[in-house]
């Protein structure tokens, strides 16, 4: 009975400093916190720029469902639309023709996209018809990925993996060239001289 | 049984006050370090746009708001860009032209001029660059800093650099001149007219930082959210550039200087990487 009341003592010391979870000690000198400023009033929603958006999602571990609405919404309406609202991108993809695939028009925002629901979304807005299995059973995730990663719009791996931020805006740069590439034009390349060149430079 | 019950209190109140001290230690600040707070040599110099089309923004430094690019205004080493969808911008770094395409994010990491010689380093967070270097009069050292390789560069015209996390990066050179990438352990490959080389899985890459600590990163150039997915995805930082002719295991660099009499290293001196692999650079040796 002695021991078990040694070992409570010992434990409520621990459980008070935080230290079973590995939470920062605080210093003696540290200064008390001050009282919180009052939260300011909610501001009207800004929407955030397409150059904002790609940015921010390069660094995001995994792509939602509403990150991919969005960046396909930019990508068919070649960047007059912003996308922004999901329900709304929702609805312009099933203008477009891309919905419904099966799982984006019933994803909540929240829910990571894999690599092959990706696939599919990127095979029905670029037209793709694929090989013969994708065109006897449509473009379902594993002949889909199959295909654009052929198409090097996509790096191989398997259909239900995750799909990083990053990589999520790697495809639409790349599904971007090709549809370029599909309607016979180049994207500009780079043109002039710097304002150090030597005169009569090439 | 007592016993043992005293000698497990007396383990955790020594484990609580073990927590307490070490908890202090993390508290304190960490010390700098060292040669951080060097400053390159050379004067700063701007660079200038020349073309901006679509959503392109800029900030003079991290924590600073984004702000929209105007033509004609200067940026000075240490500004980030970020471009939209199919929004493109020319920077005239006075010895190169540099075109920044869509959904890309770059930092001016240095522009300085040095005596009769331009340095430059442009870090490729995310996205694809196009360059062009001039050889005339002023002496270029021009560097791509990308999370997988260096790019180095001298009077050359269409180079293409690009990354993409998960996708890996990409190299290309279109017409005359040389280039030469340097990966993150100091291997060298030269370009030349017409090739383009890829790393699409960064495997090697993965498998040294999942094996070791991640080399030498260099935390200047990202915040914290960009130094948290590179940590979560085991991609190592980008780098500060390397010589192409410094420390690092199994390259011939007698060659490459043949193949390349033009290339001068005249950067910083390159991160010393520990070779405990007796130049095998195919991972460590198995010990069981």
């Amino acid at each position: 009975m002695r021991a078990r009341l040694l070992c409570a003592l010992a434990v409520i010391p621990l459980a008070w400093q935080g230290a079973w979870a590995g939470e920062a000690q605080p210093t003696p000198a540290a200064p008390a916190p001050a009282p919180a400023a009052p939260a300011p009033a909610p501001a009207a929603a800004e929407v955030s720029t397409d150059a904002q958006f790609f940015a921010e999602l390069g660094y995001k571990d995994v792509a939602l469902a509403s990150d991919v609405a969005r960046a396909l919404v930019i990508f068919t309406s070649e960047g007059a639309e912003s996308g922004a609202d999901f329900e709304a991108a929702r609805a312009y993809l099933h203008t477009k023709g891309v919905l419904p695939d099966g799982w984006l028009d019933k994803a909540r925002p929240e829910d990571p996209i894999d690599k092959g629901h990706l696939a599919t979304l990127v095979c029905r807005t670029l037209g793709i018809k694929g090989g013969l299995m994708m065109r006897l059973l449509g473009p379902v995730p594993r002949y889909a990925l199959a295909e654009c990663v052929y198409l090097e719009l996509m790096a191989r791996g398997a259909d239900y993996c995750h799909v990083a931020g990053g990589e999520l805006v790697g495809v639409i740069d790349r599904a971007d060239r090709f549809r370029l590439a599909q309607a016979g034009k180049k994207p500009p390349e780079l043109e002039g001289q710097p304002s150090g060149a030597p005169e009569g430079a090439p | 049984m007592n016993r043992a019950m005293l000698a497990l209190a007396c383990t955790l109140v020594a484990v609580s006050l073990s927590a307490r001290v070490l908890g202090g230690d993390a508290a304190a600040p960490p010390a700098p370090a060292a040669g951080q707070d060097q400053e390159p040599p050379g004067e700063k110099i701007p660079a200038t746009v020349k073309t901006v089309e679509g959503t392109v923004e800029t900030r003079p430094s991290v924590g600073q708001p984004w702000v929209a690019v105007q033509v004609g205004q200067q940026l000075a080493e240490g500004a980030d860009l970020r471009t939209g969808f199919r929004a493109r911008c020319v920077l005239d770094l006075s010895d190169s032209l540099v075109q920044v395409d869509p959904l890309t994010v770059v930092r001016i990491g240095g522009l300085r001029k040095d005596g009769g010689t331009v340095h430059t380093r442009l870090i490729i967070k995310q996205g694809n660059t196009q360059a062009d270097v001039e050889k005339g009069r002023i002496k270029s050292d021009f560097a791509i800093v990308t999370p997988s390789a260096t790019l180095s560069v001298r009077g050359t015209r269409g180079i293409r650099a690009g990354h993409f996390q998960g996708l890996g990066s990409n190299f290309q050179l279109l017409h005359a001149g040389s280039i030469l990438l340097t990966g993150p352990l100091g291997h060298a490959t030269p370009l030349a007219p017409g090739q383009q080389t890829n790393n699409p899985g960064l495997s090697a890459m993965n498998f040294l930082s999942q094996q070791h600590q991640n080399p030498a990163m260099d935390n200047r150039g990202l915040e914290q959210m960009e130094q948290n997915a590179c940590n979560r995805h085991n991609n190592p930082m980008p780098l500060p550039p390397v010589s192409p002719l410094g420390s690092g295991p199994t390259q011939n660099l007698g060659s490459l200087q043949q193949e390349m009499p033009g290339l001068v290293y005249t950067g910083p001196p390159a991160p010393v990487i520990p070779d405990n692999n007796h130049g095998n650079d195919h991972g460590p040796e198995y010990e069981p």
